[in-house]
């Protein structure tokens, strides 16, 4: 029998989705899943902290602006991850507020800088080798956020590849300010940012199409 | 919805059945070749099979499963955009079959095609169909002060239409 307001199709439709029906392991909320996350990027910047090259670690880490400027970073990280996973998740809402908070977030971390008496002038040497090692740092954290967003339903996958990408190389970008003895404002936003910024927009490109695979026939 | 992620085909069947003509009416608001919504109304199920995984049985189903219809038709809009930049125009269009709209009046539904999408939507979420703010809020993917904003202008508009 023909359910009312549907078109034609809709038996035959339903009859080869039901045989389908298999039990599916449902997605954990957003929420556990960004503090799994968190926990993830927390111990990938404390272990830059411990195998890092600055020496005066301990010292800095009582200055608050020092403790706030990689704070900053690591906020900001979480709230991009935070944007990530809700929108693999049909119906929760849009993240401009979300990712509008990460990048004042980001940029307060970069302009804290400013403040920050500069101590050593090693920008030309450590600048490449600070760039490769936000890539690094910020390895482990992208692949897990890229599956975790991949499990779900993510519909404008370009934006939330941008955001994951983005996330795991602002964690990149937090242990380095904690490994790296360099504290000139320039070096800190040529060599520790901008990868974030480059790093984001090429995950858009090269995490979209696999993101976009979850609603292929 | 809990018991469909347990694999309870049973119940799916009921689910299906129950959201396809909200499903339908929902596509028919948007495109208007007939067979187009029933192309799209495949993929909204599709898709939605896909990310059953995804609901949270905390949360209501309408958010969800419009969310869905509405990722599917902008999808469809994108692609179609895509290929009508790449056709060739013919000299005289094609005859079109008439459409069975049967919901509003000529004069009217003249009037609604000259409102911009969102506001043609809010009007009949409410008018048409008779929901509640707070449920055509939810069907439309936005806020329930945003509905009424858009609901309040197409009003204005239809006003100096009609």
């Amino acid at each position: 029998m023909r359910v009312v307001g549907t078109p034609p199709v809709h038996r035959a439709l339903v009859a080869r989705l039901v045989a389908d029906a298999q039990p599916v392991a449902r997605l954990w909320p957003p929420a556990p899943r960004l503090a799994a996350w968190l926990g993830l990027a927390l111990a990938v910047v404390a272990l830059a902290g411990v195998v890092g090259l600055r020496p005066d670690v301990r010292t800095e880490l009582a200055r608050p602006l020092y403790v706030a400027q990689v704070t900053a970073l690591l906020a900001g990280a979480t709230l991009f991850a935070a944007a990530a996973l809700r929108a693999a998740v049909p119906g929760l809402g849009a993240n401009r507020a979300l990712v509008g908070a990460a990048l004042a977030l980001t940029a307060a971390g970069v302009a804290l800088a400013w403040w920050m008496p500069a101590v050593d002038s090693h920008a030309t040497v450590f600048g490449p080798r600070c760039a490769l090692c936000v890539v690094l740092f910020g390895a482990l954290p992208g692949v897990a956020l890229f599956v975790a967003v991949r499990r779900g339903a993510p519909f404008h996958a370009r934006a939330t590849a941008a955001w994951a990408g983005s996330a795991a190389l602002l964690v990149g970008a937090a242990a380095v300010r904690l490994a790296c003895p360099v504290d000139e404002p320039l070096h800190l936003l040529g060599w520790h940012v901008v990868p974030v910024a480059v790093g984001g927009v090429l995950s858009a490109v090269a995490g979209s199409t696999w993101l976009a695979r979850w609603c292929e026939v | 919805m809990a018991e469909v992620q347990r694999g309870d085909r049973e119940a799916y069947t009921a689910l299906l059945n129950d959201i396809g003509p909200a499903v339908m009416s929902f596509l028919r608001r948007r495109v208007h070749e007939g067979a187009e919504a029933q192309d799209l109304y495949q993929e909204v199920f599709v898709a939605l099979h896909r990310a059953r995984h995804t609901y949270q049985p905390s949360r209501p189903l309408e958010p969800w499963l419009f969310a869905i219809a509405r990722h599917v038709v902008a999808h469809h809009r994108q692609r179609r955009s895509a290929q009508r930049s790449r056709e060739v125009l013919v000299a005289a269009p094609p005859e079109r079959a008439v459409e069975n709209v049967g919901f509003v009046k000529p004069r009217l539904e003249q009037a609604l095609r000259q409102l911009s999408a969102e506001q043609r939507e809010a009007f009949v979420l409410l008018q048409v169909d008779g929901l509640s703010v707070e449920m055509a809020a939810a069907r439309a993917g936005t806020t329930t002060g945003a509905l009424k904003v858009r609901a309040h202008r197409a009003y204005r508009a239809l006003r100096g239409l009609l």
